[in-house]
């Protein structure tokens, strides 16, 4: 096998790296070896158990380590058990993280413990669905756009180690069991590396990072909790919308976005949290949220979203820094092209991809066109869409401060304008006839898609009108 | 045909945006009471 056969371009750095068995001269490897990925998985920021206990910092690692555990201990997360026979005992593992000043000195080693999630089995250690609602990007813009136009407090809030504060799940049919099945329920794992108890696993009293069911088992907790406080989970319209009589919580997890024409509501809502155990951390107003950057501009009535970070890594990840700017993502319709030059470049085009997608979705929907062509042959890339991608990167480089920009007029009705066209953009030369749908809070963006509907000449627009008393 | 199967696609988008402007609306204080209106042309 050719290094240039192997699709992945990480597979193909992955091969590169054992030089041993590479033939330079045929241009194929022979053989491999399994330390390859262990090499892979190597990164100096997120290391391996061994290495940093064995290193320069050991004293510091096992500090950390024994910080988690007590802090853990102390939140009655686990309770100490005899292992038995019958016993599914999931492993531990230790998640070393070193986080470093721009300098290089270390900052903070921050180990984290976690469950061997990739061991559960339903119906065993886990008893229920196990997805999480995550907010829709149109909610948060639209809470934005109307933030804007009815002035409203906004406060950023982030829940510090949520996991760990719910309580691990039980099976359906728990309380018909005997005492001695209950006993037996649960979920087990061994005893943290470095803290070595013969004969003893630890039982979950709590939920733990790492397990299947520890994201909807928090979510389920902390709509409990805000239950409690008045909220309700508006479940028809977005999951991850709360509202209370005078307060509207967004929820990512564990980032939640708080409006409310009044901020002392808002703070009321935070010291009520604070009341029932949740511990969490104030951000200030919504400036960053999901790594999106929100510029308020009040003068000029404006929310700008930019996404630079990720902008910067997409770039990192091409490597095209040297390559001059482009003014469009793209100017060329993509085709197969079987019998094209096969990929070459040393990025994974997947991941890359992705990146990409969640730049359209947040900041960049200029990117639709360009981003869905190159996506349908994210399977088999060949150069050509390869230099598709770096168009778009290129594109990124110059436009790298730009972003979405909202600006909502103030009306006495607000209205919902949406456009259909389905052959907006006609694409000749292939079999797809792409349609476009803008939705337009007035007039600032809120939603738009891509589907494959029947071309069309006509335009259907429609228009939604409800009151608005600002 | 083809008009009346984009409008219906558009709706699939639309009526949850409106649901959510509305469920919004009426917690920050806006008197949603009148039925809102389709202009359809």
């Amino acid at each position: 096998m050719t290094l240039s056969q192997l699709r992945s371009s990480d597979t193909r750095a992955l091969f590169a790296r054992l030089s041993n068995f590479y033939d330079e001269d045929a241009g194929t490897q022979d053989d491999w070896s399994p330390l390859a990925f262990k090499a892979k998985c190597y990164d100096e920021d997120n290391p391996s158990f061994e290495q940093p206990m064995n290193g320069p910092n050991s004293e510091g690692n096992i500090e950390a380590c024994k910080k988690e555990c007590d802090t853990l201990e102390g939140m009655g997360v686990w309770e100490i058990v005899k292992r038995e026979p019958w016993m599914n005992v999931l492993p531990c593992i230790w998640a070393l993280k070193r986080k470093l000043y721009p300098d290089g000195t270390i900052k903070k080693l921050k180990n984290r413990l976690c469950a061997g999630g990739h061991c559960q089995t339903r119906n065993c250690n886990y008893h229920q669905r196990v997805f999480l609602p995550v907010i829709s990007w149109s909610t948060v813009r639209l809470l934005l756009i109307l933030s804007i136009i009815l002035n409203l407090s906004t406060r950023q809030i982030n829940f510090t180690s949520a996991f760990v504060y719910a309580d691990i799940d039980k099976p359906p049919n728990f309380d018909q069991m005997t005492p001695q099945e209950q006993q037996c329920q649960g979920v087990f794992i061994e005893m943290p590396r470095g803290f070595p108890n013969p004969g003893k696993v630890l039982k979950l009293k709590k939920s733990l990072h790492g397990l299947k069911q520890a994201p909807k088992i928090w979510f389920n907790h902390l709509n409990d909790k805000l239950k409690l406080l008045g909220f309700v989970q508006c479940v028809d319209v977005d999951q991850c919308l709360f509202v209370s009589e005078k307060v509207i919580l967004l929820c990512y997890v564990d980032d939640c976005l708080l409006y409310a024409k009044d901020p002392e509501d808002i703070q009321e809502v935070i010291r009520q949290l604070h009341a029932q155990n949740m511990q969490l951390k104030e951000e200030g107003s919504a400036e960053d949220f999901l790594a999106v950057d929100i510029k308020h501009d009040k003068e000029a009535g404006t929310i700008t979203l930019t996404q630079t970070g990720l902008t910067d890594r997409i770039i990192k990840a091409l490597g095209c820094d040297h390559l001059p700017l482009v003014t469009t993502p793209a100017d060329t319709i993509l085709h197969e092209d079987k019998d094209g030059e096969q990929a070459t470049g040393d990025f994974n085009h997947a991941s890359v991809i992705v990146m990409i997608w969640y730049l359209y979705g947040h900041s960049g929907s200029e990117l639709g066109f360009a981003l869905s062509h190159v996506s349908l042959f994210t399977h088999s890339p060949c150069h050509s869409h390869e230099l598709a991608l770096i168009q778009i990167c290129l594109y990124l480089k110059g436009t790298r401060k730009e972003g979405m920009i909202l600006k909502p007029a103030k009306f006495d009705t607000l209205f919902m304008d949406c456009h259909v066209d389905a052959d907006f953009i006609s694409v000749h030369g292939t079999e797809r006839n792409l349609g476009m749908i803008l939705c337009l809070p007035s007039p600032g963006p809120a939603s738009s898609s891509a589907s494959t509907i029947a071309p069309l000449s006509g335009l259907p627009s429609c228009r939604i009108q409800s009151p608005l008393a600002c | 045909m083809a008009e009346c199967h984009a409008l219906s696609t558009a709706m699939r988008y639309v009526l949850p945006l409106r649901n959510l402007t509305m469920t919004v609306a009426k917690a920050v204080g806006i008197p949603n009471e009148h039925l809102s209106t389709f202009k359809v042309t």
